[in-house]
């Protein structure tokens, strides 16, 4: 029996009408792998992540998920997925509680009624991104941050085995980044979790990620951080004039101290 | 007032009036939160397409206005969901090309005069057992098809890629969600007729999107909405020797603009 992974893509091409954003990609991932995706914009990171969860179908190549398809794993509720779309309805009618609790509804097979777990679930997940004290606020009249973290929260809510996050440091404060990153890596190490994210910021990340996948098009590069040569291999994916700004989380300044 | 309820017209008229509130009480949530008031305005508009097709075929227009309604809506959504076209352009050819084709079948049908009047208007106090037992039979269904899945189609509604990356049946849900829109419409359209019936997709969650943050009290708030406005409208549409249907929509629209203005003041 080979070993199962939690994501494996063999040869995956993907196109939007006659525009392939993603040619002969190969990847995997593994059980409790924290995985960071970098690469410019358009370069068909978003449409990765779709890909890997069903939502956009590849026009070649295979994809598992734990040995599944990606539907059926996402009937079964394996996907966290938190989106790059911040456009929400400012007066959609709904309290933070409400949207984080949408996770647990999602899974309901018939009737759907909030057990005491459900509810506890969803308190858990919003005190995990600080979010308990304005459970009961309109989501609508939330900050920016606040918003991405109930977000957060209703993506680990579904009590997920893989988190999918498309750049999931927006609007985060760096001391609240600092915390989000450490909490990724505590559900890793408690609960199993493997996680995928699109990030910028590939110096913030590399000190929690196993392994980097560099994508325009192709999976450039793909392996552990400290294997990248990162200037050249930023300069291959992102091309020699962009300037990528390097973040140092130890920065005072930009702690605001 | 009980000389009223004496009438077998009255009577019937009251009870369409407290079906089709609770109905689009419910309905209008979803038609605003989704911003699809101009898709409710255009299936009724659409429907004037099928029953042409009904009078021009000789069969009940009731069930080929329904059956094109309900076609015309999931196509809508489908070509929409595809990216090939956006709501309001793909509900703007339709409902253009249904009135032309109405227009089109009925002045071929030469014996035919079509009552316009009644079509923009309806006719409350004209309705019938057999209209109170198809509306009462579609609150029948579409209750427990909400009381099931609200929190889903909420989600759904909220981010459709998130909602179904969690599971949620997207596609069944929005088909039969788009399948009792159609239904509804044209059930009430014979009965409140075209202009009401766009009031009243959009006029109750408005109402209540003013007194409340929550989906609950939005629900709760539009169906006490439309129940006072419909009922109350025919009542005094009665003493007031006015059309029925026009004097719900003043009336709800009334109510609607001075909920606006006290919650300004406030
Ligand atoms: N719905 C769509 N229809 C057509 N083309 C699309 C669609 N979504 C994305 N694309 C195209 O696919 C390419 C990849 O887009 P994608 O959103 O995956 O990029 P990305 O790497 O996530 O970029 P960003 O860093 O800006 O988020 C882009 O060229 C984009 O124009
Ligand atoms: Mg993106």
């Amino acid at each position: 029996m080979t070993i199962m992974h939690a994501i494996e893509l063999n040869n995956v091409s993907v196109r939007y009408e006659f525009d392939v954003v993603l040619e002969d990609i190969n990847l995997t991932v593994e059980e409790r792998e924290i995985v960071s995706i970098v690469g410019p914009n358009g370069s068909g990171k978003s449409t990765l992540l779709k890909t890997i969860m069903g939502l956009k179908e590849p026009f070649a190549g295979t994809i598992a998920v734990f040995g599944m398809e990606p539907e059926k794993a996402r009937r079964k509720g394996s996907f966290g997925y938190l989106s790059q779309q911040s456009n929400y309805d400012s007066v959609f009618p709904v309290h933070a509680f409400d949207v984080v609790a949408m996770s647990r509804y999602a899974q309901c097979r018939i009737v759907e009624k909030l057990s005491r777990k459900d509810r506890s679930i969803i308190e858990t997940s919003l005190a995990r991104v600080g979010m308990s004290e304005l459970a009961h606020r309109s989501f609508g009249s939330l900050s920016g941050g606040q918003k991405q973290r109930v977000l957060i929260a209703r993506a680990l809510a579904l009590e997920p085995k893989i988190l999918i996050l498309d750049e999931p440091a927006t609007g985060l404060d760096v001391v609240s980044q600092d915390s989000f990153y450490e909490l990724l890596r505590q559900l890793r190490d408690e609960a199993n979790l493997t996680i995928i994210m699109v990030s910028h910021d590939i110096g913030a990340v590399s000190e929690i990620v196993d392994r980097l996948a560099c994508i325009n098009r192709k999976i450039h590069f793909h392996g552990k951080p400290s294997e990248c040569a990162p200037d050249e291999m930023i300069a291959k994916v992102f091309g020699r004039n962009i300037h990528v700004v390097r973040h140092d989380t130890n920065c005072p300044t930009c702690r605001g101290e | 007032m009980s000389e009223l309820f004496a009438m077998d017209f009255f009577r019937n008229a009251f009870f369409a009036s407290i079906l089709l509130g609770a109905l689009f009480g419910i309905l209008s949530f979803f038609v605003v939160t989704r911003k699809m008031a101009f898709l409710g305005a255009g299936i009724a508009h659409t429907a004037f397409g099928g029953v042409a097709l009904g009078v021009f075929f000789g069969v009940n227009p009731f069930w080929t206005a329904l059956i094109f309604c309900v076609i015309s809506a999931i196509a809508i959504t489908k070509l929409t969901r595809l990216g090939k076209l956006t709501p309001d352009a793909g509900i703007g050819i339709f409902f253009a090309f249904s009135m032309a084709l109405g227009a089109l079948l009925i002045k071929l049908k030469k014996a035919y005069t079509f009552d316009l009047q009644g079509y923009l208007f309806g006719n409350i106090l004209a309705v019938t057992s057999c209209d109170l037992l198809i509306t009462g039979a579609v609150l029948l269904f579409f209750l427990p098809f909400i009381a099931l899945f609200i929190h889903r189609i909420l989600f759904m509604t909220f981010d459709v890629e998130v909602a179904m990356s969690s599971g949620v049946r997207t596609e069944y849900l929005d088909t039969a969600l788009f399948a009792f829109l159609a239904a509804i419409i044209v059930i009430s359209m014979k009965i409140v007729g075209i202009i009401l019936v766009s009031a009243l997709v959009v006029l109750p969650a408005s109402f209540g999107l003013v007194l409340t943050k929550n989906f609950r009290g939005v629900i709760a708030w539009g169906i006490i909405f439309t129940l006072c406005t419909m009922c109350g409208g025919l009542v005094l549409s009665f003493f007031m020797d006015t059309p029925p249907g026009a004097t719900m929509v003043v009336l709800g629209t009334a109510a609607y603009g001075i909920s606006l203005i006290v919650n300004a003041l406030k």
